[in-house]
């Protein structure tokens, strides 16, 4: 699982301005250290989740992170998707 | 008296992710506002900003301040962090010369404000020497990563370099 440096949050934040999922996340509140968290922590879900079978929902591991609604979780995991299969 | 003058001029350069837009296509309005803002991200890792020059006015005395004026964009949570780096030239003077150290300003405190609410926070400056009325000043205005925790969007509507007239 990779670890995310600065030049990926970059990104990130550049696709989720262009997205109409940015309402969730302008919402939000989220700190940085937050929104940074809940994008290593869908980097490290997606990731395993092609070798094994997830000891949790995707939404379960934001979660440990912050509790997120369904919708926000929607939305983080829309801007991983977006921003990781473009690279 | 204290005299605000904008500052955003044809020598404004942005940082890249900063970008001009209507304020209706940023912002969830019912009651449309076309007008430009510049939108502010939030910065992820480094300072995010833009670089300006203006001059000292003939009428300057004294207590110069970057004031910074727009619209939160988003829900208006943890620390807003701005920074301003500055060199002023007066003629004759050498343009290739370090920025002063930063002066910074931050506020974390959101009382009475919501998303889409007008904003304003003011960096007071300290140059090393006195500005002198015709002097230009060279500014990096960014927002601070080192300090800056939020994930909203500032829209810039504009920057005012603010002073008290002799």
């Amino acid at each position: 699982m990779a670890v995310l440096d600065n030049d990926d949050f970059k990104e990130i934040a550049q696709y989720i301005r262009l997205s109409d999922y940015n309402t969730e996340f302008k919402t939000a509140g989220f700190s940085k250290a937050e929104w940074k968290a809940l994008f290593q922590a869908a980097e490290d879900w997606f990731v395993g989740a092609f070798n094994t079978t997830p000891s949790t929902s995707f939404k379960g591991a934001l979660d440990a992170v912050i509790t997120t609604t369904s919708a926000q979780a929607q939305a983080v995991g829309k801007a991983w998707m977006n921003w990781r299969f473009s690279k | 008296m204290t005299v605000r003058i904008p500052i955003i001029n044809n020598t404004y350069r942005p940082d890249d992710s900063i970008y001009v837009a209507p304020l209706s296509s940023t912002l969830t309005l019912t009651n449309a506002k076309e007008q430009l803002g510049i939108n502010w991200p939030y910065p992820t890792g480094s300072d995010l900003g833009f670089h300006v020059t203006f001059d000292i006015p003939e009428n300057y005395s004294s207590s110069p301040v970057i004031v910074l004026r727009g619209i939160i964009d988003g829900t208006p949570a943890n620390t807003f962090a701005v920074g301003c780096q500055q060199l002023s030239r007066a003629s004759s003077e050498s343009v290739d010369t370090a920025y002063e150290a930063e002066d910074t300003a931050s506020n974390g405190t959101w009382t009475g404000y919501a998303d889409e609410d007008i904003y304003e926070i003011s960096i007071t400056l300290t140059p090393a020497s006195a500005y002198v009325a015709g002097d230009e000043v060279f500014c990096y205005i960014y927002r601070d990563d080192d300090v800056d925790t939020t994930t909203f969007s500032f829209i810039l509507l504009n920057a005012y370099f603010e002073y008290t007239e002799a």
